[in-house]
């Protein structure tokens, strides 16, 4: 165990193939050479929610979300599983961080200008605290590294920031954590709309594969790919459906670009299609599978969760503790 | 199952008090009259309903050193129970004993915009003096909400400054119950509206504080005292001739302290002109130390007993957490958290 990794997803559900090339993957290959921290940020996703909370959709999103992750490879007796909500401390370091923190901080932060644009009085107090929810996560856990998309970027540089800042305040507290970029993540595109990233919502769904379609249902989805008049299989900013098709085939098969191309040269774009839709099912089916299980044994699902959360709290109440003394939070 | 704007179903929640105090070792005439003085009355009236919460989690918004953090802290607990707070009738808590108020912060401010809290009065204020705001500042009165929501509080002494945080905290309070459609949170109210009328300090125009520099400490040495008491602005009169002592800051003092015949006393003395400042200063220190002998000679004590101190703080702050935490389980629940 060399190094302690820190990562999140929110549990907004509706989890694809771009989730799991670009983070699931990677969740299950650091899980062997690493300490890992693996947590579903339902308190994140609270901030979506508001007043509409839809209370029942979102607790099935959840379990979701941890199941799909466990079928997916997160090994429990490597890698520490747990629900964010579930470790009171991250809301509690919230607070002391945000006594370090800036209110001009927050406010450049791209993701809140982004989402509020220019009525930010109608976004909620906790979508704007959001980047020190977010540091709490990473400092609770003394974590060295956190894997982030290029989006995230900013947001660990902030938690490095109040990190360093609460450190020349208190004295060395805070582990300073850094950033880790993935080298060259796939960029798995929409296969209604190629020029935007796959997500849950875009093209009502029928461009995105997601993690518990059915066989059928992804081979379908695939064969109605939009791609070019032409009829050539390489990669080309004038071609985005077909580079898609040939960048979510080397991502599965762990293959160039380049060689892929070699593969199919003089091909049709219905084989590639079958062949792509192929790999993705033999991906997708067992983690859809394994998916179905966990959430069919939701006592099983529980006890992993809660042992998880055991794990993460003796941690989490350790660096606590460690700050409410540097602080003078505790007796004479 | 709802609470009308004011009314408190008593049924599902008993009266009770929240008050909160700065980690200080200044506590003063202002302490005493507009927040010590209410939790007397309500310790009496509803023994085991009067939470007093020291506010380190707050105090952090201005930086502290640890070790002046610890001190502070220990401070206001032992003025708290030195000025006749009785712990066996009162919860005196750290408000840092009870974390479970920061997750119920996050919660409150997912179904709060942000707008209501560029609105708060303390955030402008300090804009306005320009200073750098933390997001803690910023952030300040939503912990008040969380605090006073935490509690299960209905009343809440608050000064003119405070009471738009109980005002927010009625609302949040109306936001949560609506959600669950079941009464899961009081509405705070006002303590009362004569509770809340604050001292004017020695330099007779802002509220007395710590932070104004203009108070009357209860617990610093005699010396201190009598210079803080020298220190009161008077209204420009010639010996001999009578003044309006409404006009007269040491008198409004005065009124704090002593009985109604004094005050009656002193008061026609300065009407006819026959009581001149300086001795209107003497009477007011003489009485002071007087009133407050015995709370100095406990507080000298107090200090210096460590574990009993800490012994009142550990059994404040395992009351203040099962409530804590039974709220914040009611509203999690409510969230399907």
């Amino acid at each position: 165990m060399d190094k302690r990794l820190l990562s999140g997803v929110r549990a907004t559900g509706g989890l694809h193939l771009g989730n799991y090339l670009g983070a699931i993957r990677q969740w299950v290959e650091s899980q062997d050479s690493n300490e890992c921290f693996y947590f579903i940020a339902d308190l994140h996703g609270l901030t979506d929610l508001q007043a509409n909370h839809d209370a029942s959709a979102f607790v099935e999103a959840r379990l979701r979300t941890a199941a799909t992750y466990l079928a997916a490879g997160v090994n429990p007796n490597k890698a520490t599983l747990f629900f964010q909500s579930t470790i009171p401390q991250h809301t509690e370091l919230v607070w002391y961080l945000a006594t370090v923190a800036r209110k001009g901080e927050l406010e450049r932060m791209t993701q809140w200008k982004d989402k509020v644009g220019i009525d930010s009085a109608g976004a909620s107090a906790s979508l704007f605290m959001y980047p020190i929810l977010m540091a709490s996560d990473i400092l609770l856990y003394d974590a060295q590294e956190v894997p982030v998309g290029d989006d995230q970027r900013q947001h660990v540089e902030v938690a490095r920031d109040w990190a360093e800042r609460f450190n020349s305040y208190f004295g060395r507290t805070l582990v300073v954590p850094k950033a880790l970029v993935p080298t060259a993540a796939a960029r798995i595109m929409d296969l209604q709309g190629p020029s935007n990233k796959m997500s849950k919502s875009g093209n009502l769904g029928q461009g995105t594969l997601f993690l518990n379609d059915s066989p059928d249902r992804l081979r379908s989805k695939i064969k109605r790919a939009v791609t070019d008049g032409d009829h050539e299989i390489r990669r080309s900013r004038a071609k985005p459906g077909i580079t898609n098709l040939i960048e979510i085939y080397g991502a599965l098969t762990q293959r160039s670009g380049a060689d892929v191309e070699i593969d199919f040269r003089g091909r049709s774009y219905g084989e590639l299609k079958d062949v792509v839709a192929d790999a993705v099912i033999e991906t997708i089916e067992p983690i859809r599978s394994r998916t179905a299980e966990f959430l069919a044994d939701r006592a099983e699902l529980a006890r992993i969760l809660r042992a998880g959360a055991e794990k993460a709290v003796d941690v989490a109440e350790a660096t606590c503790s460690r700050v409410r003394s540097a602080l003078g939070l505790t007796t004479l | 199952m709802w609470a009308g704007p004011g009314s408190i179903d008593t049924a599902i929640f008993p009266e009770r008090l929240l008050s909160g105090f700065q980690p200080t070792k200044s506590f003063h005439l202002g302490h005493w009259s507009g927040a010590i003085q209410p939790c007397h009355r309500f310790q009496n009236l509803y023994p085991g309903q009067c939470y007093l919460v020291v506010a380190d989690l707050h105090a952090m918004t201005g930086r502290n050193s640890g070790e002046s953090m610890r001190a502070t802290t220990q401070a206001a607990a032992c003025s708290l129970l030195a000025l006749g707070i009785d712990p066996d009738r009162c919860v005196i808590y750290r408000q840092s004993d009870a974390p479970q108020v920061c997750e119920l912060m996050w919660i409150l401010a997912c179904s709060l915009g942000k707008g209501h809290l560029d609105r708060s009065h303390a955030y402008k204020a300090a804009v306005n003096r320009g200073t750098p705001v933390s997001v803690g500042l910023f952030l300040y009165p939503l912990l008040q909400v969380a605090d006073i929501l935490a509690m299960r509080s209905t009343r809440v002494p608050a000064g003119p400054d405070q009471r738009q945080s109980v005002e927010l905290a009625r609302d949040v309070a109306r936001r949560v119950n609506y959600l669950s459609n079941t009464l899961v949170l009081p509405e705070p109210t006002l303590a009362s509206s004569g509770d809340s009328i604050a001292l004017s300090g020695t330099d007779g125009i802002h509220k007395m504080s710590v932070q104004y520099d203009n108070y009357v400490s209860i617990f610093e040495d005699e010396m201190v005292i009598s210079n803080q008491i020298n220190s009161i602005t008077s209204p420009a009169t010639p010996i001999g001739v009578g003044v309006d002592p409404k006009i007269v800051p040491a008198f409004r003092l005065l009124k704090v302290i002593c009985s109604d015949d004094q005050v009656e006393h002193v008061r026609s003395a300065l009407k006819a002109g026959s009581l001149g400042m300086a001795e209107l200063k003497e009477v007011l220190l003489s009485n002071f130390l007087n009133r407050f002998a015995e709370p100095r000679e406990r507080y000298r004590e107090l200090a210096s007993d460590y574990n009993l101190v800490n012994e009142i703080l550990a059994d404040g702050a395992a009351r203040a957490r099962k409530e804590a935490v039974d709220t914040i389980t009611v509203v999690k629940e409510v969230m399907k958290l």
